[in-house]
């Protein structure tokens, strides 16, 4: 419960904060109870969606009540909303492996938004990369240059996927024009379904159609490619300093089943030679080792 | 470009109401016990993360034959038995049919290198012999939930033997129906490269693709909407609470058996060919497959449309085939007040049907 009412001090957004005061005294009442982590959470997620919700529709009624609300002032809203829950999505569903993020991090010497941060520090891999060229083992410079190309195909990636968020936006926007000239809209939440269908309509369109499938694959390829090549890195590591790396780890675990596939298949022959000493016996017997 | 005029007053009340619910699921959210209780039941196997679980009837048995349950390896089998007001199987153990279910566990990273043989063959051949040993019976009536559905087909095609009936639900048959948008938003995936990635397929790395099938609906108006469950009587914030929870249990899924199974099942759509597939060293052709089957399934199902799962009728050339269409989408199939009153006694009565009714 603390922790929930310290995220919500923590939130920054002073009109979000307003409509949170009387959720707020009501979390400090309760302080004393012991609410699971799990609903607290939920619970930040629903008040803090619920204030961004309360906070739209309040200016919408304020210029609605003043000479009505202009229908492309309110697309421009949607589209400004749209393309940072876009960016969201992006960047929480295909995150840098954990490492290279604080890397990353680290080397931003104040907060960036993400391209700029990114770019930034591709940009001092690359010119760290060109100075230890002369100096350091070949091996090295090539596991830097191989860390660099996957870091730029992720990019890559990354910017060709968003292209294909950002057509979804602009057809969710425009379907949603064409149903705004069509209908006399009163209702908050009428305007806001109609939100949720006009995009969905466009997503379903979108994600129907081969280039965004590859967009999506690619992205998802880029991630995975380089999580795993992060992963080289480190079982290289791990190896130097005579530690068990992953891929030691999984060839035993391999080995492991292997034998257990062994185990099984023996078995097996062992319940049928008993089947054919004691014809009457069924294969409801369990196997041996499953009779403990 | 036309101008919006909304009502004043009537805005006014629907923020009012939204704010209301809000306080109202704070209410409850700070009252309510959610922790999971299933009915009772006994662990009657495990190996390695696989446990085996049995259910008595609460009524005098009608049905003879056990009824195994196989679920999923996405996800977790608790939403079969989420409250006792939301509990397939206890309806289903109201109905006098003698329960198991298989729990998979969570798949350690050891495990990624297990196959769809080593789930058929050694943990669900194993559960099985386990259950007519534990029942006393020659043969078991199996049912498969969504994946679980795919793998009793498999299972059936193999021991037919050892399964009098198969019973599907929610599964998917036909992998190229253009509805079955899970395999065309997976196509260009990479699995072989994710296992090196991340050993096993991490669940909430599922859960997001899920997700992105309806990303406003299942995100956004959800949110918004939430009030409205957790605000209002506690058995339903109960219910939403716990189906929240079930929703981000998600289980790594063994990384072998994942590429063989989007590979044979959604790439290749394996169990639609006549000529029918390998695995685990046979020749499996769902043609072949004599067992009686009931394959239930939703009508506004999206992650498994109808016309994906009412494909099966297709795929089989079984004798005794019935179909039971559910107005609920794929967890409200399993879990929907509606289903609940429609699903356990079809189940019941389509078994009793085929298995002799012990009572009368």
């Amino acid at each position: 419960m603390r922790q929930w009412i310290e995220q919500l001090e923590q939130h920054d957004d002073s009109a979000e904060q307003a409509d949170l005061e009387p959720l707020q005294r009501l979390l400090e009442a309760n302080v004393a109870r012991q609410i699971p982590q799990e609903h607290t959470e939920l619970l930040l997620k629903l008040t803090r969606q619920s204030a961004r919700f309360n906070q739209f529709a309040t200016e919408l009624l304020a210029h609605s009540q003043r000479d009505g609300v202009d229908s492309a002032v309110l697309l421009e809203q949607f589209k400004q909303h749209l393309d940072q829950l876009t960016r969201d999505w992006v960047l929480y569903s295909w995150q840098l492996p954990e490492q290279l993020g604080i890397l990353m991090g680290l080397f931003s010497a104040q907060p960036l938004p993400w391209q700029e941060g990114f770019e930034q520090f591709a940009q001092l891999l690359s010119t760290l990369l060109s100075n230890l060229r002369p100096v350091a083992r070949p091996d090295l410079i090539a596991q830097m240059k191989e860390s660099l190309a996957l870091l730029e195909r992720f990019e890559q990636a990354r910017k060709h996927y968003m292209a294909q968020l950002s057509r979804i936006n602009a057809q969710a926007l425009e379907q949603m024009a064409r149903q705004l000239e069509g209908a006399a809209v009163t209702d908050i939440d009428q305007l806001h379904q109609l939100w949720i269908e006009s995009y969905e309509s466009a997503y379903q369109q979108q994600i129907s159609s081969q280039e965004y499938c590859a967009a999506l694959g690619e992205i998802s390829n880029a991630a995975m490619a380089l999580r795993q090549g992060w992963q080289r890195q480190r079982d290289r590591f791990c190896g130097a300093l005579g530690l068990v790396t992953d891929t030691r780890h999984d060839e035993l675990a391999q080995r492991h089943h292997q034998l257990r596939r062994r185990v099984r298949a023996l078995e097996r022959e062992l319940a049928e030679l008993r089947r054919a000493v004691h014809p009457k016996a069924s294969h409801k017997e369990p196997n041996a080792q499953d009779q403990a | 470009m036309p101008k919006i005029r909304l009502d004043p007053d009537h805005a006014r009340r629907q923020l009012a109401a939204r704010q209301k619910n809000l306080h109202a699921s704070l209410a409850n959210l700070s009252q309510l016990d959610s922790r999971h209780r299933g009915a009772e039941r006994e662990e009657v196997f495990a190996t390695d993360t696989v446990r085996l679980y049995h259910y008595r009837p609460t009524r005098a048995a009608r049905t003879a034959t056990p009824l195994l349950i196989c679920y999923a390896l996405v996800n977790r089998p608790w939403v079969l038995d989420l409250s006792p007001e939301r509990s397939l199987i206890q309806r289903l153990l109201d109905e006098g049919i003698p329960v198991y279910l298989i729990d998979w566990g969570y798949p350690t990273r050891s495990d990624r290198f297990l196959e769809l043989e080593d789930y058929l063959e050694d943990y669900l051949d194993r559960c099985v012999d386990r259950v007519l040993h534990h029942s006393q019976r020659e043969r078991l009536n199996l049912a498969g939930v969504c994946q679980g559905g795919v793998l009793s087909l498999c299972y059936s095609a193999l021991h037919p033997d050892k399964v009098s009936n198969l019973i599907t639900l929610v599964t998917p048959v036909d992998s190229a129906h253009p509805g079955f948008r899970l395999g065309r938003l997976t196509a260009h995936i990479d699995l072989a490269l994710a296992a090196s990635a991340y050993g096993n397929l991490p669940g909430p790395l599922l859960n997001e693709i899920y997700r992105a099938l309806e990303p406003m609906r299942l995100g956004l108006q959800k949110r918004l909407q939430a009030g409205n469950e957790l605000g209002g009587e506690p058995e339903r914030a109960l219910n939403y609470l716990l189906m929240e929870r079930w929703l981000n249990d998600c289980p790594d899924l063994a990384s072998a058996a994942l590429q063989e199974f989007v590979q044979l099942f959604m790439r290749d759509n394996a169990l639609m060919r006549p000529e029918g597939f390998e695995l685990a060293g046979k020749t499996l052709r769902m043609r072949a497959l004599q067992t009686p089957l009931l394959n239930i399934f939703g009508l506004k199902d999206d992650l498994v449309p109808a016309e994906t799962a009412r494909a099966l009728r297709q795929a089989t050339d079984s004798p005794d085939y019935t179909e039971l269409a559910i107005a609920a989408g794929h967890i409200g199939t399993l879990t929907g007040r509606n289903a609940l009153n429609q699903v356990p006694s079809a189940i019941a009565q389509w078994l009793r049907q085929r298995d002799g009714d012990k009572n009368g």
